[in-house]
């Protein structure tokens, strides 16, 4: 796979204030990106410009060396964000959630059963979600990396609100993508000494934004 | 050539500043016609054959009722560049335009009501072009509630300017549809604008009066799209610069 | 790719079973509106049947209007629109199946049960099959021009009441053709005219409105 994220000169502005400038950066494949930084600093907004979602901003975002914004249907089909919420309805099960979600990921229900098997949740998976704890919650949005094969991963604070049993085979999970060649993005609070996976940092609202071995 | 042409417009500091050297102009025209306009159709012009002085409110309303589907227009096609082209310039416009256009529209329907007292006995009537007007009004009125019901002006500026496509996409639709519903509940009532047949002493007037009208539109919109710039660069080097060297 | 259509129709439609309340309440508010009428009005039978068309038209229109809201909110507050934002390709089907379903739940009862109300109105025996086809036409305007509404108001804190502002004048020429059409009918000839309108209101409607909706819910998610 030659697929290889790179941002250049990306300046970034929300509310009219500038959050970040000069961001200038490649991601190859089998790299994980830890974006640092203070609240506010910008993190999420990084990602979301990323994931197209954020649209005020200078400077490129190049997939594959084509700038994104002229390859947008191609690109999307290569990401997977994970935002701030959990995106899962409420009144529907974790099978049903993961259901749709293995559907345009083009995965199989033995996919979604193996998924929901490994992190735990198979016992409660046909019940409401909004009956499960904040913690097998965060398990069920975690479950789809198990089974999406998209190249590069955005990840916004995965790790929030997450308990022991789910940490453990996120992780691995996140070894095993890096190991076939795909590349993570990532923002987390807790801190990337537990997470026993080898990366580079990028932190942000530092007087010259660019990124650290 | 265009490229650089339209940078230029899109710009707000030229912007400023040229519009700063057109305006003294452009009101002083507007004035001239607008005075010219009113006192010929107000003293001059003859009394008309049925409705006698009361028609003379058409000085007024014919103008109002123009630049307010103008306004609209114009303020779709603000829109547009303004999303296409990202300028932010073309999004101030918009609301800009706005407010103008609903007093214009506002003022067309005072207008037009009091046409309509001395020449169908009541102060309301529900015609085609009344309800349009109304219609419109309200059309007015969702563009300028959705911008500032944001507080982010950006996506208040976006949000803005797709309603107000969408308006001027179904403008003509509404208007039709008005049309055809009139003349179901009508019947054979008086016109309003009985255009085809008025009297070259009274129309020379009037043109004078829509002439007017357009430059005084276009007075209150720099005007209104300075203050926007005013407003939304209060922070930038330019402006402070440009307001250093006034003093 | 139609697999995740497939996936996404049947996620909404199990929604929807879910969530039944937000399909009852726009027929509730149909119902007890009507009933207002006499009560205002009084019962003279031909004076309600001489505004029975209009009445129950605008009636439908604000029922449809009101149950608008709830098509995007739930996807806006839970995260799920920016993920549908990240299917460019599907974007345009979503929405349109998100609508249908919403028409099925929230549109239809209106249309089914409007007979009925009509009869409460006095309404002539003649002009009922024209007002459930003049609404049944009709519904599917109001709900595609009602999802514009939504998709630009859906990430202000209050909705509301702008909704309103913004799509009743869209609305006006759907209400025109339609109250025309069973006022029509219940002289006795059939309005095939303003039926064939209505009909090219829904296909425009149909084709054009999602992708006003495609453009508001990127403003949504940009915020």
């Amino acid at each position: 796979m030659n697929h290889q994220l790179q941002l250049h000169g990306l300046r970034c502005f929300r509310s009219q204030q500038r959050l970040f400038s000069g961001i200038d950066l490649t991601l190859s494949p089998g790299e994980l990106l830890h974006v640092a930084g203070e609240n506010g600093s910008g993190k999420t907004t990084l990602l979301r410009i990323i994931a197209g979602l954020h649209r005020d901003y200078s400077g490129e975002v190049r997939w594959c060396g084509t700038d994104v914004r002229q390859q947008w249907p191609g690109f999307a089909r290569d990401l997977l964000y994970l935002g701030h919420q959990p995106a899962l309805k409420a009144q529907l099960s974790a099978r049903e959630n993961l259901g749709w979600y293995a559907a345009c990921a083009g995965a199989s229900v033995e996919a979604v059963d193996s998924a929901l098997a490994a992190l735990g949740i198979h016992a409660k998976a046909d019940l409401p979600c909004h009956q499960l704890s904040a913690g097998q919650q965060r398990r069920i949005v975690l479950a789809r990396l198990m089974f999406s094969r998209q190249p590069l991963w955005l990840l916004d604070e995965p790790f929030t609100a997450i308990d022991v049993k789910g940490f453990a085979p996120v992780v691995d999970c996140l070894r095993q993508h890096l190991a076939r060649g795909g590349m993570v993005m990532m923002t987390t609070h807790h801190g990337m000494d537990s997470i026993d996976l080898p990366h580079r940092t990028l932190a942000l609202g530092s007087p010259s934004t660019r990124s650290a071995a | 050539m265009f490229r650089q042409w339209f940078h230029r417009w899109g710009s707000p500091p030229w912007f400023y500043r040229m519009s700063g050297t057109l305006l003294p102009w452009l009101s002083v025209v507007a004035a001239g016609l607008i005075a010219t306009g009113t006192v010929w159709g107000l003293a001059f012009a003859p009394e008309d054959a049925r409705q006698g002085n009361s028609f003379r409110i058409i000085y007024l309303h014919v103008p109002a009722s123009f630049l307010a589907l103008a306004g609209y227009y114009l303020m779709a096609l603000a829109g547009c560049i303004g999303l296409v082209w990202r300028m932010k310039l073309a999004f101030w416009a918009v609301r800009a335009a706005a407010p103008i256009g609903a007093a214009l529209t506002f003022i067309a329907l005072v207008t037009g009501s009091i046409w309509g007292k001395p020449t169908w006995g009541t102060w309301w009537e529900w015609d085609a072009r009344i309800t349009s007007m109304l219609i419109l009004f309200f059309l007015y009125l969702g563009v300028m509630a959705l911008a500032s019901a944001y507080q982010n002006s950006d996506s208040g500026n976006r949000a803005a300017s797709i309603l107000a496509i969408v308006g001027m996409v179904n403008i003509p639709i509404i208007y039709k549809s008005v049309d055809w519903w009139n003349t179901l509940h009508q019947g054979a009532s008086l016109k309003l604008t009985s255009a085809p047949t008025i009297h070259g002493s009274m129309l020379y007037p009037l043109l004078i009066m829509i002439a007017g009208f357009y430059l005084l539109y276009a007075v209150l919109l720099l005007l209104n799209l300075r203050c926007e710039i005013l407003s939304n660069e209060r922070h930038s080097r330019w402006l402070q610069d440009f307001l250093g060297d006034k003093r | 790719m139609s697999s995740i259509l497939g996936a996404t129709f049947r996620r909404e439609w199990q929604l929807a079973w879910r969530n039944l309340a937000d399909a009852v309440n726009p027929v509730a508010f149909f119902l007890m509106v009507i009933a207002l009428v006499p009560l205002g009005i009084g019962t003279d039978r031909q004076q309600l049947a001489a505004i029975a068309p209009g009445i129950l038209w605008v009636a439908a229109l604000l029922a449809s209007l009101l149950s608008v809201d709830m098509l995007f909110r739930r996807d806006f507050d839970d995260g799920t629109l920016e993920q549908y934002l990240l299917l460019p390709g599907q974007l345009y089907g979503i929405i349109w199946l998100k609508v249908l379903v919403h028409w099925l739940f929230a549109g239809l009862p209106l249309v089914l049960v409007s007979p009925l109300l009509g009869l409460m109105l006095s309404l002539p025996a003649d002009a009922r099959p024209v007002l459930l086809l003049s609404l049944a036409l009709g519904t599917v305007s109001l709900s595609l021009v009602g999802a514009i509404g939504a998709s630009l108001t859906v990430s202000l804190r209050r909705g509301g009441l702008l909704i309103a502002v913004i799509v009743l004048p869209l609305y006006i020429p759907v209400l025109i053709f339609g109250a025309s059409a069973t006022a029509q009918a219940a002289g006795g000839i059939f309005p095939a005219g303003q039926l064939a309108m209505l009909g090219a209101f829904a296909l425009l409607a149909l084709g054009l409105a999602p992708l006003v909706v495609m453009a508001g819910l990127r403003i949504a998610t940009e915020g």
